[in-house]
């Protein structure tokens, strides 16, 4: 019962496969706008990050490869996330202090933000990849009790399915999003 | 020995088995560690959905931030 068609977005970045614009945008700007808001970023300015960060990737085009020669994606992303920040920031009339990479990584705890942001956007991505991977009602049993903590006899009577079948819904999803995200997490 | 299966656990910690059907799990329980290793790894089930739950409802608010229409630097009075 695979219901496995389509891609991780992590896959295709690795093996360098072409990324649409629109899927990029809908996975990497809620990250990118928590990164933004690590690095004190007003909403006008992480709204301008967010197309800044767009355009360094996809450079007018509608598709981009990754270049496995740059390293891990993660690092990547955070490194033109940080290095956009920093121009923002540095266009703000009243900045005198000096910014770089480095420091912005290692001040006040943003390394770790930022793996934190990180496993947080791996775990969503998880979760959407899931959907593809299992039969609709099963996903949808799983999501109303593991996810929404509805009851189970609720779900069981919403779904017409018995309350053991909502628990076994729960454990294949359970089963198949642990495999996801080792996956994912290997391919970062 | 019959052991319990994962659903067969989850009914048993929700409540959602019968009292003699209860007495009888919680007696083998404390006497078969194969379906005390199960139960664990059910509560280590739940921390990961709670983590799982907390990326989700974050990533979700960031996901309907609007982005703000460039107005409020030419003035507005
Ligand atoms: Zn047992």
């Amino acid at each position: 019962m695979a219901f496995t068609t389509r891609k991780s977005l992590l896959s295709k970045i690795k093996q360098g496969d072409e990324i649409s614009w629109e899927e990029f945008y809908a996975s990497y700007r809620p990250l990118i706008l928590l990164r933004a808001g690590d690095l004190g970023l007003t909403q006008t300015e992480k709204d301008d990050l967010v197309q800044i960060v767009m355009s360094e990737f996809f450079k007018g085009s509608r598709d981009f490869q990754y270049d496995r020669g740059k390293g891990r994606f993660r690092d990547y992303l955070k490194s033109i996330i940080n290095n956009q920040a920093i121009s923002i920031l540095r266009k703000r009339k009243n900045l005198e202090v000096g910014l770089d990479d480095r420091e912005f990584s290692l001040a006040n705890g943003l390394e770790q933000a930022w793996n934190d942001e990180w496993q947080g956007h791996l775990l969503n991505m998880a979760m959407d990849e899931l959907k593809n991977c299992v039969e609709p009602v099963t996903y949808q049993a799983f999501d109303l009790y593991a996810i929404q903590r509805r009851k189970s006899i609720e779900v069981a009577d919403f779904l017409d399915m018995s309350v053991n079948s909502v628990y076994v819904a729960k454990n294949r999803c359970l089963e198949q999003l642990k495999k996801i995200i080792a996956d994912v997490s290997e391919s970062d | 020995m019959r052991h319990y299966t994962t659903e067969d656990l989850d009914r048993y910690r929700n409540g959602d088995m019968n009292m003699l059907s209860r007495i009888s799990c919680a007696g083998h329980l404390k006497q078969c560690e194969v379906c005390r290793n199960l139960l664990e790894t059910l509560k280590q089930d739940d921390i990961l959905l709670e983590t799982v739950r907390k990326s989700i409802a974050r990533f979700h608010a960031a996901s309907k931030e609007q982005v703000k229409p460039k107005l409020a630097s030419h003035g507005n009075h």
